[in-house]
């Protein structure tokens, strides 16, 4: 069995713990995986945006993508270190692009039985409805596989 | 005749506008406002000579944001923001908690004596950046840099661009100016701080290690620059402080400290044309230019007396005129943007929109209205609007509508204080 965990950097302790209370890993092939996606980015640029515009130099341009780089780095050996005691194998992959589907091309190119990810959005502010965030959507609604929402 | 001249003004301006919000084929702010101000006085809306005088009687308001670039680009490339943000870090000692609000503090003093606008495009990054590199939620940060830099942008005459430009009409010393704006300027500080971290109390509970006196060291990496970089840009402080009392024009005194901190760099080798070309914008002196040409043409045409009266129509006294400007500028500065929103409620003012007796707490009114209404969409409605529909078309998920959600709660309660305040200061 495959079984893939969409890692956020912030849950990986309760997500794994989740994870391994619901679905056999002591089985299965675990694949964390953490997705550098564009919002965050897009956010950034929103508020930055002037008239007249503001580039940013290339220096500071660097430096955002060492950091999100190094955060999913850093994120993924965390959860590697907490999910090998847990699973039979275990395997970690960064990627880029828009999370729910990245997740779901992943998914369906790898086989993957089962899809697991924090229900919540990771940056979304504890105000109005917060039933899923849009990784969380985008991946039940079309996700080859079942997914498991963990809350 | 004069009906025919009023249509013609007025539809140049509006489509002008509506090209600046909506960016059509991602259309730069100042192709669209130019192109709307060569058409205005093409059109006969605006005589060359006319546009000309309009364009030059601001001299103060260009001068300043050449100043302001200036400072901000030197200050970028001493490190200076980088050295403020890691002392946030360091002073929180680990706590996601405490960083946020360091975070509101640093932003506070930056837009204070820096503007709102070196908040938004410089502080942004850095505290993304480190944000990223703590591994704790970005986006809590991202919001209070984004609504501390409008919360805080009413403190000094030079917080705001547009406080400048208020302030050369109505000619308000430092004392008045403060004596009606400081205490709405702490409330809606203080108001922003308490709502953001009491809705981001639970998920900035993270800790954090840092090593901050590393941190530190590399922002400040060449004490020979970096120091008189500082101590320039507190005089300057000072300049702005004693230039606001004096009335005299805060644009000489912002562009005589940019360039004294040029020089500094120059002397010390350190001008980075990167950083030059960041945050110097030549479009924007065209789009502000164009702006000032499009609104003489509405105000020749008599729109924005007629706009204005409408607005302050029912006010009988200063707390009614307050109100009026108020929420008429509000409204106004998040349909379009605030710049362009500011300057009809001045330009109807100054035509005699407004009755003398009442100009002072309109205007003030106005002011307060155009500098914490934006915190309601974070760039004017129809542009949140637009941006939303930008990026999901580009298949991205971008936060904007938990910007809103957050404007909703932040903005009236700080547009209210600030109302009542400024009204009160007037009894």
């Amino acid at each position: 069995m495959r079984v893939l965990l969409v890692v956020d950097g912030l849950h990986t302790r309760d997500l794994l713990g989740s994870v391994s209370r619901t679905a056999p890993l002591t089985q299965a092939e675990l694949w964390l995986v953490y997705v550098r996606g564009p919002g965050p980015r897009a956010g950034l640029d929103m508020v930055r945006h002037r008239p007249g515009g503001h580039p940013l130099p290339p220096g500071r341009e660097r430096g955002l993508d060492e950091a999100e780089s190094a955060r999913g780095v850093e994120a993924l050996a965390e959860a590697e270190t907490l999910a090998r005691p847990l699973a039979a194998a275990v395997r970690t992959k960064q990627l880029e692009g828009e999370p729910g589907r990245v997740v779901c091309d992943l998914a369906r190119v790898e086989g993957i039985d089962l899809v697991a990810i924090r229900a919540g959005g990771r940056d979304q502010p504890p105000l109005g409805p917060r039933s899923l965030g849009p990784a969380a959507r985008y991946i039940a609604d079309h996700s080859p596989c079942p997914v498991l929402l963990i809350r | 005749m004069l009906k025919l001249h009023s249509t013609i003004a007025a539809v140049i301006f509006a489509a002008a506008l509506i090209t600046v919000v909506v960016r059509p084929w991602r259309l730069g702010e100042a192709w669209s406002a130019g192109a709307g101000a060569i058409l205005m006085v093409a059109a006969g809306g605006v005589s060359l000579g006319a546009a000309a005088s309009a364009v030059a009687s601001e001299w103060n308001l260009f001068l300043f944001f050449l100043g302001l670039m200036l400072t901000a680009a030197v200050a970028d490339m001493a490190g200076f923001f980088d050295w403020a943000a890691s002392l946030a870090v360091a002073a929180a000692g680990g706590s996601g908690r405490r960083l946020l609000f360091n975070v509101l503090v640093v932003g506070t003093l930056i837009t204070t004596f820096l503007s709102n606008d070196a908040t938004a495009v410089i502080l942004t990054p850095i505290v993304y950046t480190i944000a990223t590199r703590l591994r704790l939620r970005v986006m809590p940060y991202m919001f209070a840099v984004s609504f501390i830099a409008n919360a805080a942008s009413m403190t000094l005459p030079i917080s705001n661009p547009i406080n400048v430009l208020t302030g050369d009409t109505l000619r308000a010393p430092l004392g008045v100016y403060e004596g009606h704006l400081l205490a709405a300027s702490i409330a809606s500080i203080a108001i922003t701080v308490t709502v953001l971290m009491v809705v981001f109390w639970r998920t900035t509970d993270g800790t954090f290690e840092y090593d901050w006196r590393t941190s530190l060291a590399r922002a400040g990496a060449d004490p020979g620059f970096f120091r008189p970089v500082v101590a320039g840009m507190c005089v300057l402080a000072a300049a702005y402080v004693v230039g606001s009392a004096l009335l005299l024009p805060l644009g000489v005194i912002a562009v005589t400290g940019g360039t004294g901190l040029l020089v500094i760099a120059v002397i010390r080798r350190k001008v980075s044309r990167e950083h030059l070309r960041a945050h110097v914008s030549p479009a924007l002196f065209v789009y502000i230019a164009a702006l000032f040409i499009l609104v003489r043409g509405v105000e020749d045409a008599g729109i924005t007396t007629a706009l204005i009266s409408g607005t302050v129509a029912r006010a009988s006294d200063a707390a009614s005129a307050v109100a009026s400007g108020l929420l008429g500028s509000a409204a106004a500065c998040n349909l379009v943007n605030n710049l362009p929103g500011m300057l009809l409620f001045i330009s109807g003012a100054q035509a005699g929109g407004v009755p003398a007796a009442l100009r002072l707490p309109y205007l003030l009114g106005a002011l307060a209205g155009a500098d914490l209404g934006p915190n309601l969409t974070p760039v004017g409605a129809l542009s949140t609007m637009l941006w939303l529909v930008i990026v999901r078309s580009r298949g991205l998920q971008v936060s904007a509508w938990d910007f809103l959600r957050l404007g909703i709660l932040i903005a009236p309660l700080t547009l209210l204080a600030a109302g009542v305040l400024i009204a009160i200061s007037f009894r």
